[in-house]
């Protein structure tokens, strides 16, 4: 029997909200009405006007459709914005000072976890601890590709974590970093900006080589130039690279004890359900053989490449998904 | 650059102000940006407009395009538009082609060996009428 339990990013329907048709209420209406779990995260700068500064009215919203829909408060997403003017970067001091705000709004709106990246260092985080023990929030690192569990900066914060006794750091591995193909989707997008069948072969192929990301942009240029790919078309191709990681699941492994929550990222499924790009069977096995027993939220990634498909539905066929393979789980 | 591009410009975008038109845009990013890390570009009927000539608006305050970078405390919300203001008559009802190249500096994705903020550049093409 596992403890993994299912929720859904509103980020998933980043296509749908930016219409403007659909209030905060309409989206989490139809989470609940559509059975998609019994947690639920929000991106703080997706949802809510004025992040990170909540106002009063704001967290009565907020705590209110929580209550209604009945859902629990699971992560509460923070961007760590180090570049956000553009010419100079943000200082150590500077990036301490960005987050704060931004774990006091996950403590005001009764979010647990404060989802944060790995644009800043191990260093911003270790001092934050205090700050953040106050507030009682912990600070989950997502791992994104390609922060997989060897990169460099990955390894830094494990050591760190390692060294200071408290409850607030972790991590959240979104999926996207353990892929086991490119998704047929995220490629038939390609096509509607000239990519042609025999590039994408190229693509594919290059994606599954041992090297390195800035590697297989170049073997890439080179290979696609010859066929008479476009910069632009060349720049639609590198996303397959820096979209999709190719870490082992296994490799999971390695973090286990300071895994707080999971992005179950996904770009579409097969004629049986299952999502061809991403090995949710074993996800699962590897993560419930380790103990895991927190929750595992919904990440559409089709906003970025397709509106092809309702988000609505493409959740629930996860959770559908989902469902089948916790069932099958002893 | 993605389906979100279809929000940029709206079918009452382009309106005539009293000194000249404005223009009025919707991020293609999923979440909200300060105009620190915007940049535009604007061609109406093919003929490209002096930046230098913009007035930006955002939750109505004004800026000057040279004032762009440095304001990283002026949100532009995904479901609120922000305002191209431009000091050039265009005549009400009549129809325009506007060309606006949107670019966004991702503040929390650094590409490339150095560490710079990912380029999302977006344009979007529409014969828009002036309102």
């Amino acid at each position: 029997m596992s403890n993994i339990k299912l929720a859904t990013s509103l980020f998933s329907y980043a296509y749908e909200w930016n219409s403007g048709k659909y209030t905060l209420e309409d989206v989490i209406a139809e989470t609940r009405k559509r059975g998609l779990g019994t947690g639920l995260e929000i991106i703080g700068f997706q949802s809510l006007r004025g992040f990170p500064y909540i106002s009063n009215e704001t967290e009565k919203e907020v705590k209110n459709l929580l209550d209604k829909y009945e859902f629990e408060p699971v992560a509460l997403d923070a961007n760590i914005d180090v570049g956000i003017k553009r010419h100079q970067k943000m200082t150590t001091d500077e990036t301490v000072e960005y987050i704060k705000p931004q774990i006091l709004a996950a403590q005001k709106l009764g979010f647990p976890i404060l989802r944060v990246q790995t644009t800043a260092p191990a260093e911003v985080y270790q001092k934050l601890v205090p700050f953040a023990e106050k507030a009682n929030v912990i600070m989950g690192v997502e791992l994104h590709t390609p922060y997989s569990v060897d990169h460099p900066s990955v390894i830094k914060m494990l050591e760190m974590f390692k060294e200071i006794d408290t409850h607030v750091l972790g991590f959240v591995p979104d999926m996207g970093t353990c892929m086991r193909a490119i998704p047929d989707a995220l490629l038939t997008s390609f096509k509607a900006s000239g990519v042609t069948d025999e590039m994408i072969e190229a693509t594919k192929e290059i994606w599954h080589k041992d090297i390195s990301t800035p590697q297989k942009f170049g073997e890439l240029a080179e290979k696609v130039g010859v066929m008479g790919a476009t910069p632009p078309q060349i720049g639609r191709l590198n996303m397959a690279f820096s979209m999709n990681g190719r870490q082992p699941i296994e490799s999971w492994k390695e973090i286990m004890p300071y895994v707080v929550h999971i992005h179950g990222k996904f770009y579409g499924f097969d004629e049986n359900g299952d999502e061809p790009s991403i090995d949710y069977e074993k996800i699962f096995k590897v993560f419930n053989e380790g103990g895991y027993n927190g929750y595992i939220s919904s990440e559409y990634e089709g906003s970025a490449f397709t509106d092809e498909f309702d988000a609505f539905d493409m959740v629930e066929m996860q959770h559908i998904l989902f469902k089948k393979i916790l069932k099958d789980l002893t | 650059m993605g389906p979100l591009d279809k929000y940029i410009l709206k079918d009452d975008a382009l309106e005539a102000t009293k000194n000249g038109f404005q223009l009025k845009f919707q991020s293609h990013w999923y979440r909200a940006l300060p105009l620190s890390c915007m940049d535009f570009n604007l061609k109406i009927n093919g003929k490209e407009i002096d930046k230098n000539t913009f007035k930006i608006k955002a939750n109505g305050n004004e800026y000057r395009y040279d004032e762009l970078p440095e304001l990283d405390k002026e949100w532009l919300f995904v479901l609120d538009r922000g305002i191209l203001e431009v000091e050039q008559p265009l005549e009400k009802g009549k129809e325009y082609e506007v060309e606006f190249k949107y670019d966004l500096y991702i503040p929390y994705i650094l590409a490339g060996s150095q560490a710079v903020p990912l380029l999302a550049s977006s344009v979007a093409y529409k014969n828009l009428i002036c309102q």
